[in-house]
């Protein structure tokens, strides 16, 4: 029963049905509460999960042995670094170009700067800017670089932080205390598109947020009537992606800024996380019209990692706010603290201070004509990108998208096309695979090393081979994003929950 | 970890004038008050709202406290420096960056290498510090969030655990994972066991017990949270008073929380007996270790009887959970810590899934999503270059140097210690009303000491790292002078920061000093 209703569930999916979707989920609801129903399920998950121990283990570097407690005597530096630059070596299969692995660049110079840089700078901590003064200077400057940037004016603020995800759960964060203390609301909403970054669903877990996550969609963009619906005294924050991770599209922020308009307790943060590097740029060379950042003037904060397009070492993001006055609800401060008084501006107490050192590093490096000299390359490869992909029968590209990320399903139900991603392995091409709808996934990067062309090509071939050999891409790694893909869409959570815990499970064991 | 770390190297006369203005009101009526917590703290605190509410008065306060800050500002900036307020249209050459960044790093080398700053690098030995800078630049692309791209990271990180794992006692079964640092590492702690007593209890109102000497990262868990933080106050050795943490346990209760040691004092709670309460009432105990966590364990293979501390790590039952960075006496870079948990179990509550999401379905282990695998690898590197023999080492040199500072600090007359530093950290205060602490920190820092003001009581220490090794005798002449240059002209000694940190932690309106600090951490933030 269980096997069927999962099996049912797929070929439900490939319909992309909203009402069967339901369906399904009521079905293996049940299914899970039939005597022995359950213990095929489980049987499922449980080979779910050896599937994922295998795929987690199968690079394991093999000439170390493997470590349980502290090594008795010390190891000596020459066979230490010895030991790991073998390590790090078998890892540069990514280096070929077609592993993604969030690497934006590929500038042998470029690495080479960062890592002297950071070596000046791996004993230094932003705690103490009495102590590294130079770092306050990277900071604030970093900052203000962003800002003007992202189109703030005098007033707008910012800080660092460790990645994007702190920087979407500082905004939320702000705007959960900023609801409480100006306006009393102390059961505060967040109204999100679902296509924004899973950090807001974490952040109104840790923050206790009501979360409302708007379905409805307009080429891939979310319905700004369906947003407007959503609204109510309680919302605190309306997020918006430019552009969305899943998909590359940008949310249209203006028409959502018009709704705020009377709404002065919601915040609208921008999530430029992927875009921040991207979008200014491509706005100066004249790809782009619609407006996205500061110069909207209902958007009230904005993240923007530096670790993405702007190349910086990784651990590097950034929330900008309008002003000072919303800034001051993310501060933590304890004034009664025995150890002395506290405060910290984010999440973190001690802040590593080599990622900042490198990110002003890279800024001043690059230089505005360097990002957007990198931005018009990479824009002309994404859209010749776009346009093969939708060249090929039986693939298209959702959206369309405007920048950075590419989504692409089957349009036709004989095609699987997480079989089409089997085959691209084939190829040594290492792709994501998507959800909701099921969809491949690939983000286009500055890098002198990907080869388009021979993308296109390699993908026509996959197709290709897909059609031809239907059989020898059955059980495939197919199957595992298949069933999670499935269970996602209309399984029970404990179960989904059950096979990621054990993935994390397996990646610290 | 406070803002007096900070203000601490700040040399400046013009800050604490600065601060002594905008407190003025206060500092005058301070002046009459000798009785700091009590009835009178209260109504002067009162006093000092209501004036600030009348336009003349608030007017000059708030000037003030604006000049405060102002001078605050020009301490913290480099002089003359250029600022960038937009990226420059033409980069910098690789050579230029590089220039600029190396005169900023070797104008402040000075602030730290001289082996006297409290805590803040805690190995900072020649040959380890290129070590860790090989190993992370070897690493710097790197991102555990795709562990089938770099497969060597998720070795590191779980090996780090198990090391971690193993020198706390843990059997089978304890598990962990790393974070960005103490806070991170404190915050999930409490996540985890929010999540798990819901799961469990159904407690939907969940409240933590917690004594006032633990890291403010407990007070910033409940705050991001949504847990009632509940204080419990010390006994006279400055431990956790477990009495008062029993009776400030109510069914809303997840977590007891004790500390292995005290950031402030030093102090280990009694773990043994916070546990069993934990036990008693089925509710969590995390035990943080971030100051100590990789120094303590060596401690106890030392065999030396001066020794005495209680048991605190996985061999006590009815501890759920703990924390321990690996960037202070695990002399790793900085960004590095990690969490432990008693079973697995627990950590899942800790994690975070969601299904739905349509870029796939996505989960992480803790905060961070994309991370840096640079610091990983370096942490790694650390553990497994300094090696058991290593850590013990250095834990005996640590050990003496804090020994003979502490038999040292209690020869000193007009100085006693607080609590009795069975740990690293030798705490003292004033015991002659005549002698003010805070000033004799300032003399301190005038011969080039970094150390911290603590306060309830006010007080000042010394966390003794592996760079302190064999520096007491000139820490205890230097202190013994201090004293003497105090005691002979109080009135020269009085002024700089002395005032700043008696008067900030003497001043009741505690609304006022969040302002300043508000203002120092923009102050930070500004271009």
């Amino acid at each position: 029963v269980a096997l069927g209703a999962l099996y049912l569930g797929k070929k439900l999916l490939l319909d992309n049905g909203g009402l069967k979707a339901n369906a399904t989920r009521l079905a293996l609801k049940a299914a899970r509460a039939l005597p022995g129903a359950s213990g095929i399920v489980e049987k499922q998950e449980r080979e779910a999960l050896e599937k994922i121990n295998e795929l987690v283990f199968e690079h394991e570097p093999s000439h170390m042995g493997s470590l349980t407690r502290l090594p008795e005597e010390g190891t000596s530096v020459e066979d230490l670094l010895q030991q790991l630059r073998i390590c790090r070596e078998e890892e540069l299969d990514y280096r070929e170009g077609k592993a993604f692995g969030g690497i934006y660049n590929n500038d042998e110079e470029l690495e080479d700067m960062l890592r002297s840089v950071a070596s000046l700078y791996l004993d230094s901590n932003a705690l103490y800017p009495a102590i590294f003064p130079g770092l306050r200077k990277f900071e604030a400057e970093v900052i203000r670089m962003t800002l003007s940037m992202l189109h703030g004016d005098e007033e707008s603020v910012g800080n660092m932080t460790s990645g994007g995800t702190e920087s979407i759960l500082m905004a939320m964060k702000t705007y959960r205390d900023r609801g409480r203390e100006e306006f009393g609301i102390t059961n505060p909403k967040i109204v999100i598109p679902a296509s924004a970054h899973a950090a807001f669903v974490k952040g109104a877990h840790y923050f206790g947020y009501e979360l409302v996550v708007v379905e409805e969609v307009k080429d891939y963009r979310v319905d700004v009537a369906a947003l407007a619906a959503a609204l109510d005294a309680n919302t605190v924050m309306v997020v918006a992606s430019a552009p969305s991770f899943p998909h590359g599209c940008i949310d249209p922020i203006e028409e959502i800024a018009e709704l705020l308009k009377d709404m002065p307790q919601t915040g609208l943060h921008v999530d430029c996380c992927l875009g921040g590097f991207v979008l200014p740029f491509l706005t100066e060379i004249g790809v782009l019209e619609k407006k996205f950042d500061f110069l909207v003037p209902q958007v009230t904060s904005i993240s923007v990692d530096f670790h993405k397009y702007g190349f910086s070492t990784k651990g590097t993001s950034a929330i900008l706010y309008r002003n000072k006055e919303i800034r001051k609800h993310q501060y933590f401060t304890y004034v009664d603290w025995c150890g002395g008084l506290y405060c910290s501006p984010s999440l973190q107490g001690s802040r590593a201070g080599a990622p900042i050192a490198c990110t002003y590093s890279i800024l001043v490096y690059m230089g505005a004509r360097g990002y957007r000299e990198g931005i018009r390359k990479m824009h002309n490869t994404f859209t010749t990108i776009v346009n093969g992909i939708n060249a090929i029968p039986g693939l298209r590209v959702l959206g369309p998208p405007d920048t950075c990320c590419i989504a692409y399903v089957s349009d036709d139900a004989s095609l699987d096309i997480f079989k089409v991603a089997d085959a691209l392995s084939k190829f040594r091409w290492s792709v994501n695979r998507i959800q909701r709808p099921k969809a491949l996934h690939m983000q286009v990067a500055s890098r002198a090393d990907f080869d388009h062309q021979q993308f296109l090509a390699d993908l026509a071939s996959a197709v290709q081979d897909v059609r031809d050999h239907p059989a020898e891409y059955e059980g495939g790694m197919a199957g595992i994003y298949g069933l999670a893909a499935t269970l996602a869409e209309g399984g029970p959570d404990q179960l989904v929950g059950g096979l990621l815990g054990g993935y994390m499970d397996a990646l610290m064991a | 970890e406070s803002i007096q770390d900070r203000f601490n190297n700040a040399s400046s006369t013009q800050v604490a004038l600065g601060t002594l203005g905008a407190v003025g009101v206060a500092y005058v009526t301070a002046k009459f008050l000798s009785d700091p917590e009590g009835f009178k703290q209260r109504l002067l605190g009162s006093l000092i709202q209501a004036a600030r509410k009348v336009p003349g008065v608030a007017g000059a306060v708030n000037a003030e406290l604006e000049k405060t800050l102002t001078d605050l500002e020009a301490d913290l900036r480099i002089k003359d420096d250029d600022v960038i307020y937009s990226i420059p249209e033409e980069g910098w050459s690789h050579e230029k960056v590089l220039e600029v960044c190396r005169a900023l790093k070797e104008a402040e080398d000075g602030r730290w290498r001289g082996g006297k700053v409290s805590g803040v690098v805690y190995h900072g030995g020649d040959e380890h510090t290129k070590m860790q800078n090989d190993v992370y630049s070897l690493f710097s692309l790197t991102n555990p969030l795709h562990p089938d791209v770099f497969p060597s990271i998720r070795k590191f990180e779980s090996e780090i655990v198990s090391m971690a794992v193993n020198m706390m006692h843990g059997e089978e079964g304890v598990v962990g994972a790393t974070t960005s640092g103490g806070t991170e590492s404190i915050l999930m702690g409490c996540k985890a066991h929010r999540d798990f007593y819901r799961k469990k209890k159904g407690i939907t109102r969940p409240e933590m017990v917690i004594p006032v000497s633990a890291h403010a990262a407990f007070d910033k868990a409940a705050h991001y949270f949504g847990i009632k933080l509940v204080h419990t106050p010390l006994d006279k050795d400055f431990r956790a008073d477990v009495a008062a943490m029993r009776k400030a346990i109510t069914p809303n209760t997840i977590m007891v929380a004790g500390s292995a040691p005290s950031y402030a004092h030093g102090m280990v709670d009694p773990i043994p007996e916070i546990a069993a309460l934990a036990q008693e009432f089925d509710v969590g105990c995390h035990v943080d270790g971030c100051l100590g966590g990789f120094l303590l364990p060596w401690f106890n293979e030392l065999n030396e009887s001066s020794i005495k501390l209680p048991l605190f790590d996985f061999r006590v039952p009815g501890v759920t959970s703990m924390s321990a960075d690996t960037h202070k006496y695990g002399y790793s870079v900085k960004g590095s810590s990690v969490v432990l948990f008693r079973n697995r179990e627990l950590r899942e509550s800790m994690f975070f899934v969601t299904t739905e999401w349509p870029g796939g379905i996505y989960a992480s282990p803790t905060i961070g999503g994309s991370r840096p695998g640079g610091l990983i690898a370096a942490t790694w590197a650390s553990l497994v270059s300094v090696g058991r023999d290593g850590f013990i080492r250095n834990a005996r040199a640590i050990w003496e140097t804090k020994e003979a500072i502490k038999a040292g600090v209690q020869k000193i007359d007009g100085l006693k210690l607080v609590g009795d530093s069975h740990s690293m950290v030798v705490a003292f205060q004033s015991a002659d009303p005549k002698l003010n602490v805070f000033a004799v920190m300032q003399c301190m820092t005038d011969l080039g000491w970094s150390l911290n003001a603590l306060q309830k009581p006010n007080s000042v220490h010394i966390c003794v790292t592996y760079k302190h090794a064999g520096k007491q005798d000139a820490f205890l002449s230097d202190l013994q002078n201090s004293v003497n240059a105090v005691r002979s002209d109080p009135a020269k000694h009085t002024g700089g920061n002395a005032h700043v940190y008696g008067l900030a932690y003497g001043l009741p309106d505690r609304s006022t000093i969040r302002e300043i600090i508000v203002g120092f951490l923009e102050i930070c933030l500004k271009a």
